[in-house]
């Protein structure tokens, strides 16, 4: 199957599309399913740009008759080679990078699956690698982490996603794993113009009343 | 923590007390009829900046508005009713519902609300009867308790 890459609301989605089709796409779009499927669309490719080529050749002025037949096989050839060689690596990088995102995926559904059995010590590991921003757990959801770590962690975790806008983090969700004195630090932050109003919006139902005084306190100094 | 349903019954009850229906007061603050609806409804809660509108606009303060010192009235037989579920899931982390038997209530919850209270569970927050909860869970459940 031939498939178009599309990337919609920022999701990678795949669509079939027919060979006809497929031939008015970017090879650097496109997905193949089976190597034989790629190896006929290349083909397919190649007589297209064959045509195109004696097309042109034949629309020329007769002076270009002069040119050797040996001369004009390789000019032919060579452009051929040239086109053939940007389909292949347009397609092989599509192919990389549909593994690649798949790879991802399935390696954050096997943390996320064999968290229940790991040991104190593995998920601690896990947290110091989540604090260090590693790459390879970079897109774990931290609120589906969050059950299984101690409370300590949890904070810790928490003021790490606060203060790092690249971690994917939902702050709504994992603030009922975190306790009031860490929330209290995400107002000491916001007062200090360390953290934006938009995560303290985010969090002010689950603040104390005492932080919310702060706040609004803030709020009214400001006005 | 903050009941969201509070709110926004504070601000249903507010804007009818002024006599402004859903339109008028949605102009006032800039957002739609139906953004102020989801928040009356206690499907969302407003920004601290609307929040502050609205106390000037009501002129209440922003503890009334919040209802920050009204009486929770939570009905162990029916614990969601008149409150946001984060709300009641955060009183029982904290074991401030008296009288809440968890094994009787424990289906209501979703699989995120049930792994956050046993969570408080498993660090000694909650005392409850265990070996009764245990014949509710799932059995990864079951393992991350005992």
């Amino acid at each position: 199957m031939i498939l178009k890459k599309l990337v919609i609301d920022g999701k990678e989605i795949f669509v079939p599309l027919s060979k006809k089709e497929a031939k008015n796409v970017k090879l650097e779009d496109l997905v193949f399913t089976e190597p034989k499927e790629k190896e006929e669309f290349l083909h397919s490719i190649k007589k297209d740009v064959e045509v195109e080529i004696l097309s042109e050749e034949e629309s020329k002025p007769k002076e270009d008759f002069k040119e050797s037949i040996d001369d004009k096989i390789k000019r032919f050839s060579e452009k051929i080679e040239v086109a053939l060689d940007k389909a292949v690596e347009s397609t092989t990088q599509g192919v990389k990078s549909m593994f690649n995102s798949f790879n991802k995926k399935n390696k954050v559904n096997k943390i996320l699956s064999i968290l229940p059995f790991m040991s104190e010590d593995d998920i601690h590991e896990l947290v110091e690698q989540i604090i260090a921003q590693d790459e390879q757990v970079k897109d774990l959801p931290l609120e589906a982490v969050m059950p299984f770590l101690s409370s300590k962690d949890c904070n810790r975790i928490f003021i790490n996603a606060l203060n790092n806008n690249s971690y994917k983090c939902n702050l709504i969700k994992m603030a009922p794993f975190v306790n009031e004195e860490t929330l209290d630090v995400a107002v000491d932050l916001y007062i200090e113009g360390k953290l934006d109003i938009d995560k303290i919006d985010q969090l002010y139902p689950f603040l104390s009343e005492k932080s919310i005084k702060k706040i609004f306190k803030k709020m009214m100094s400001e006005k | 923590m903050i009941d969201i349903v509070t709110i926004g019954k504070k601000i249903q009850s507010y804007r009818k007390k002024h006599n402004m229906t859903q339109d008028e007061l949605a102009d006032k603050l800039f957002v739609t009829r139906q953004a102020l609806s989801k928040w009356e409804t206690g499907g969302s809660y407003p920004s601290l900046d609307v929040l502050d509108q609205l106390t000037k606009i009501f002129n209440v303060s922003f503890e009334e508005i919040l209802g920050l010192n009204d009486n929770d009235d939570i009905d162990v037989n029916n614990i969601f009713i008149n409150h946001s579920r984060e709300y009641i899931i955060n009183k029982i982390i904290k074991n401030e519902i008296e009288n809440i038997y968890l094994p009787d209530v424990f289906y209501q919850f979703s699989p995120s609300e049930r792994m956050q209270i046993l969570k408080a569970i498993k660090e000694n927050n909650i005392t409850t009867n265990q070996e009764e909860l245990l014949l509710k869970l799932t059995e990864s459940e079951k393992r991350y308790l005992l």
